[in-house]
């Protein structure tokens, strides 16, 4: 039934796609020509900059990956550590609370300086504006569920005798957990659409943003464009599928 | 042997003026009293969670909370472990687990009925079985005192008969010394050497009833009866 679901919303916007360029609404190619051209860049190199699009993913998703198992391996300690001890939590909430509203975009500028002199800037810059974005998510999904570890289980450990360090190992990560996954798969989604706004902004030579980008300035090349949106999305979907089969490997006893 | 004097107040709030008894090695006490009056601080004092006036000691000494086994009246499992899991908690605590100590927890999910259960989740057993679970845990780190709040209180009356017999009968194996704390003066008399009847707050030992009832009880003999009169004048509910 959920799949039959699935499939009738893949199809509606399908066939919306067809009713709005049909109608004239929109002047675009319609969706088996995007499909005969995404097809075909997937395996051959696209001219102007002489990579297929499986590359270009891979550019992009090795940055995302770089990026964010930072923020992850970062985030999730301090999350744990904040949420179970309030005096660390107001100290470093205070401190995360200064930067957490600026977008990561618009570290962009600020990034190249910093990075400018390191071998390759622009990447460094990249893995830097993804770290932002999937760092804070992640931070306060952590936090959140520490914070709520319950009491009556941190007594019971207590009445157990345990001592700090066990309570947390065994109480409080446990509990986190759900935090935790949930922290990165948000973490994962918003490092992806940074990391495809960052290559809009720069040189990359790679990337699925830079392509779209370099699509548009070559003319308008719309086909080349859309098959470009189509695997951003296909690969931010398929990456939130993985984390949520984790989750429902991981987390089987809620 | 056991010897507890203790005092509490809750920010002014007078909650045990002086309670004062002793338990002796494999007795099982059950210590009742009507709600508020300070059971469940009691329990906590004597497990090291509360802050309290008085003494207790244990053989002499100052009580060690690691001698203690604590069955909660809500179960506290953790709900991420197994059934098994949550039986070697305790004993993780204590030392690194061993091929043995794997055997012993589940032989003790056997004594408590739960044998084919051992890798369930919390949330996959009935009331009953978290609570079995819950004193599987507390008795598998084989603490020489056992304290026990309520821990029938949510169960219905059938599956908590059939529980306390189960418990008689563990206590019979292990003799281990038992504090057990109930507002049921039925399951006091069912379960215990002596039962310990607190005042309303702030609480104090209204007395004490020896129960010389053969084991396994009758609840409907007239003896049984009896004494259930004796608790109840002690609770001057009467
Ligand atoms: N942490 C606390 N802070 C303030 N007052 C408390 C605290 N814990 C318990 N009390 C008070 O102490 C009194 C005794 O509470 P306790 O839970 O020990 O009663 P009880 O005999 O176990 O009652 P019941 O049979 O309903 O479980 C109550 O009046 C309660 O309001
Ligand atoms: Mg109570």
């Amino acid at each position: 039934m959920n799949s039959r679901l699935k499939l009738l919303a893949f199809f509606t916007i399908i066939f919306l796609w067809y009713a709005v360029v049909g109608l004239k609404i929109l002047t675009l190619p319609l969706p088996h020509e995007v499909g005969e051209k995404l097809l075909d860049l997937l395996v051959n190199p696209e001219p102007v900059l002489g990579k297929n699009l499986i590359q270009h993913s891979l550019a992009s998703l090795v940055r995302v990956m770089v990026g964010s198992s930072i923020a992850f391996i970062l985030a999730i300690p301090l999350g744990i550590i904040v949420g179970w001890n309030l005096k660390l939590d107001t100290y470093f909430s205070t401190m995360l609370e200064v930067f957490r509203p600026i977008p990561p975009l618009a570290w962009i500028p600020l990034a190249y300086i910093i990075f400018a002199g390191f071998a390759n800037p622009v990447q460094l810059a990249q893995i830097f504006i993804v770290f932002l974005g999937a760092f804070f998510p992640c931070l306060l999904s952590t936090r959140e569920f520490a914070r709520a570890t319950d009491k009556n289980l941190l007594e019971m450990a207590c009445a157990f005798g345990a001592s700090d360090s066990e309570v947390l190992r065994k109480i409080v990560i446990p509990s986190s957990l759900p935090g935790i996954l949930a922290g990165i798969r948000i973490g994962l989604g918003i490092g992806w659409m940074t990391i495809v706004a960052a290559e809009m902004l720069a040189t990359s030579g790679s990337g699925l943003g830079y392509f779209i980008m370099v699509m548009y300035e070559v003319g308008g090349r719309v086909a080349e464009i859309i098959s470009g949106m189509i695997m951003i999305g296909l690969i931010g979907y398929l990456m939130n599928e993985v984390v949520i089969l984790a989750e429902k490997k991981l987390l089987r006893w809620r | 042997m056991l010897e507890i004097s203790v005092s509490k107040s809750f920010d002014g709030l007078k909650v045990i003026e002086n309670i004062e008894f002793k338990t002796y090695p494999g007795e099982f006490v059950c210590v009742v009293g009507e709600s508020g009056c300070g059971k469940t601080t009691l329990l906590r004092i004597i497990a090291g969670l509360e802050s309290f006036e008085g003494r207790i000691t244990y053989r002499g000494k100052i009580l060690d909370r690691r001698s203690i086994g604590f069955v909660f009246q809500d179960d506290r499992l953790l709900p991420w472990r197994t059934a098994i899991g949550n039986v070697l908690f305790g004993i993780e605590i204590r030392k690194k687990v061993s091929e043995e100590d794997f055997k012993l927890a589940k032989e003790i999910l056997r004594s408590v009925g739960l044998q084919g259960f051992e890798n369930y989740y919390p949330k996959e057993l009935s009331g009953g079985m978290r609570q079995r679970l819950g004193i599987a845990r507390a008795i598998a780190i084989q603490p020489e005192i056992l304290l026990m709040d309520e821990p029938f209180a949510s169960l219905d009356e059938l599956s908590r008969a059939k529980m306390q017999e189960e418990l008689v009968e563990i206590w019979e194996k292990e003799k281990k010394t038992v504090i057990f704390v109930t507002h049921s003066i039925e399951e006091a008399v069912f379960l215990a050497s002596r039962v310990i009847v607190l005042t309303p707050r702030p609480s104090k030992v209204a007395g004490e009833v020896e129960i010389e009832l053969e084991r396994p009880r009758d609840r409907t003999s007239p003896d049984f009866n009896l004494y259930k009169k004796r608790v109840l004048e002690l609770l001057r509910l009467r």
